[in-house]
């Protein structure tokens, strides 16, 4: 199921500027294809983002 | 006036294959984020029509690049175009960075990659060419770049000063790395990804499907089993398959490089004799190293390629944030497999404390310089354990490279743990012959290296060892002396001349032992030449291709000793002090240039601390190995002693009160 990216609950510059560098921006859909132990594997317009659990929490989706 | 042009695209898009396709060079490319690090130098396209320059991936123009804002070193560089490469699987992301690039008032070429891998419901190209005042050239039209000056002048931006809105938009970003958000930059994203998403709805990415074995190699257990499993094969193959491709190239460069010009130097002058074998000697010498470290390199370069070893930084990295890193982290280190040199430029990719402790690390990666002595030493001293002793080495390099960044995080001077946000590329398992084509290219290029080493040195100290043999000996005690604890005494000699050298290059480490070795031969007792010659290097061909099929069944089966035993046998008294030295010089000091590279990545200081620890580490490590029959019992027993005395003391000291008790209460009654 796509989710969509509405903003940050982070307030780590260094985190939300990672978002940014890889294209995790608000009005992007994403699809949760892997939710391992630590980490979370998204699909994001066909790439695949790796990212841990706790910077996971730090994106706000729509759902 | 030439026209001037830049490759600009998101990390792994391909820029690095274009600008080799398009200027015939061989820089390095890989499957993965970040394999170039800094920008390179301006050269000619094939045609010598244009200059061309390829840069680091990036997904903003705001990055820092070489420590200065990208779009400020576009604007310095007075481009006649930007060249943007677009990954169409991508799409979107890619036409982020576009509407950046636009604002840059330079004429843009849009150059699509991937074309096989999506589904097109209208032109992409004519989309493109609607919504954004660019040109746009598939791949596979890559040959109309040949003229720049063909392609449309106009300006993509009307806007008059770029740099100030850039400014703009950097100060929002800092104002976010500062902790605030600044929901108008968050918008303006917004407001570009809508645009891209309108374009991009008219593409489909065909989706491939997730094989078992790529499921399986990111599974926590399972995914290092296979890892070190495919490391040890990569070993097995490097000392079997390589050895016996080295027992041809060896026959046949004796020879061609001493038997032959022997026999022509019959009578001539000593000298003369003494310089021009003495070279061939050292050609020779490096000869010997291309087959192994060309299966290393390919091993390497079919594991980077494929995307593996992404998905390994990914396994990584919950085991690299107990020690402050990411497992991206782990991509520079792989690297520095080949070169500790490129490695440590590569770190440039990371945050800075991570990249502080990604560099410290890189020197205790075994790089293949000091493969060439590991080959050799294990081929006379370890014939049988050989792949084992070769993959104790790799794994001890890394165990005290995590050892470093644990030391480093425990001494908080390199700041808090880095986020892990990291794109994982595609799996490409189907072989490629650009492989081969690499691993040739890189083993050749240390070929190269190795010559402009060896042969001077070489010559020199053949030259110094017949002029001055009796005083060089008396030089031995001095020679040995800092590796007394190591168990050096003076026939250890060329092992310690071995490791002197080795602190301008650990290539020059096993061509000096084999000089200054007094069992090696610089003359051959009966050299042939015409038929014998090539009948003698007919045989060897057959005994390789023997060889060959015997390791094919055994891969640890090592050839190597037959060829190296003449020239190292003898320097070390037991298997148990060849392997303390191959610790040392696994641990001890790095290169010049790898001293270089970390001065300039991240200063002297860390540079100073890095030698320090190096010295220190090989010197405890190594000599623990020597003296282990004596440590190991010693530390046994003062470890039982540690754990096992204070319950001892207890319980004596529980039954003294027993016994105080019972004849208190026996002289009560």
């Amino acid at each position: 199921m796509k989710q969509k990216i509405l903003g940050y609950k982070t307030n780590d510059g260094a985190l939300i500027s990672a978002f940014i560098a890889q294209g995790l921006i608000p009005g992007v859909l994403f699809q949760v294809l892997d939710a391992g132990k630590d980490t979370y594997l998204l699909d994001v317009d066909g790439r695949q983002i790796a990212l841990r659990h706790t910077e996971f929490t730090g994106i706000e989706c729509d759902q | 006036m030439i026209s001037k042009a830049i490759l600009i695209g998101n990390a792994n898009v391909g820029k690095t294959t274009l600008f080799n396709s398009i200027t015939a060079s061989n820089n390095r490319t890989g499957n993965w984020d970040g394999v170039t690090a800094t920008n390179s130098e301006f050269k000619y396209d094939t045609s010598q029509k244009f200059l061309i320059a390829d840069t680091p991936g990036v997904f903003s123009v705001h990055e820092l690049v070489c420590g200065q804002p990208f779009y400020q070193w576009i604007l310095q560089q007075e481009l006649s175009h930007i060249i943007q490469v677009i990954d169409l699987k991508n799409l979107r992301k890619e036409l982020c960075l576009t509407q950046q690039l636009l604002l840059l008032s330079i004429p843009l070429v849009l150059v699509t990659r991937n074309k096989k891998y999506v589904e097109e419901s209208s032109s992409i190209k004519e989309l493109l060419e609607e919504n954004f005042p660019v040109q746009v050239i598939d791949e596979s039209q890559i040959h109309q770049l040949a003229d720049l000056s063909v392609l449309p002048q106009e300006r993509s931006s009307k806007i008059d000063n770029p740099q100030e809105m850039l400014a703009e938009e950097m100060d929002a970003l800092h104002g976010i790395k500062a902790g605030k958000v600044g929901s108008g930059l968050l918008a303006l994203l917004e407001e570009r990804y809508l645009l891209a998403e309108k374009i991009g709805s008219h593409i489909k990415v065909i989706k491939q499907k997730k094989g078992l074995i790529e499921r399986l190699i990111v599974k926590p257990v399972m995914g290092i089993v296979i890892f070190l499993l495919m490391i040890f094969t990569m070993f097995s193959f490097t000392v079997g398959v390589g050895g016996a491709m080295s027992e041809f190239i060896h026959t046949l460069s004796e020879s061609f490089l001493i038997a032959g010009p022997q026999k022509v130097l019959q009578g001539q002058n000593e000298w003369l004799c003494l310089i021009i074998l003495g070279a061939g000697r050292g050609v020779q010498l490096a000869l010997d190293f291309i087959s192994p470290l060309f299966i290393l390199y390919f091993c390497l370069r079919a594991m980077e390629q494929s995307g593996y070893s992404a998905r390994v930084a990914l396994l990584m990295d919950r085991h690299f944030r107990r020690l402050g890193l990411s497992g991206r982290t782990f991509l520079p280190l792989l690297m520095g497999l080949g070169c500790n040199v490129p490695a440590i430029v590569a770190t440039r990719i990371l945050p800075r404390s991570e990249q502080i402790k990604a560099a410290l690390m890189m020197p205790f990666m075994t790089c293949s310089a000091r493969l060439t002595t590991y080959v050799a030493i294990i081929a006379v001293y370890f014939p049988v354990s050989g792949p084992w002793v070769l993959f104790f080495l790799y794994v001890m390099g890394f165990v005290i490279a995590l050892l470093t960044a644990y030391i480093a995080k425990k001494s908080r001077m390199l700041g808090p743990n880095t986020p892990l946000v990291m794109q994982v590329p595609a799996l490409k398992w189907r072989f490629k012959f650009e492989w081969l084509k690499d691993a040739f290219h890189q083993s050749m290029t240390f070929f190269y290296k190795l010559l402009w080493l060896i042969i001077p040195g070489s010559i020199c100290i053949h030259l110094l060892l017949h002029c001055f043999a009796d005083d060089i000996s008396s030089l031995a005690p001095i020679a040995v002396a800092p590796f007394m604890p190591i168990g050096f005494t003076v026939e250890q000699f060329p092992a310690a001349l071995g490791i002197i050298s080795g602190l301008l290059a650990k290539e020059m480490v096993i061509a000096t032992m084999v000089v200054a070795n007094k069992s090696q031969l610089l003359l051959i007792d009966d050299p042939v030449w015409g038929f014998e010659l090539i009948n003698s290097a007919f045989m060897a061909f057959q005994a390789a291709l023997y060889h060959l099929y015997e390791v094919m069944w055994h891969p640890s089966l090592s050839t190597l000793g037959d060829q190296f035993g003449f020239k190292l046998g003898g320097i070390f008294s037991s298997p148990k002090q060849a392997l303390s030295f191959l610790v040392f010089i696994s641990l001890y000091f790095p290169c010049i240039s790898t001293m270089g590279a970390l001065s300039e990545v991240v200063g002297s200081r860390y540079m100073l601390y890095t030698a320090a620890w190096s010295i220190l580490v090989a010197y405890l490590v190594s000599s623990i190995i020597y003296w282990a029959w004596f440590v190991v019992p010693i530390s046994f027993a003062l470890m039982i002693g540690y754990l096992a005395i204070p319950t001892m003391l207890r319980k004596v000291h529980e039954v003294s009160l027993r016994l105080r008790d019972y004849f208190a209460g026996d002289w009560m009654l």
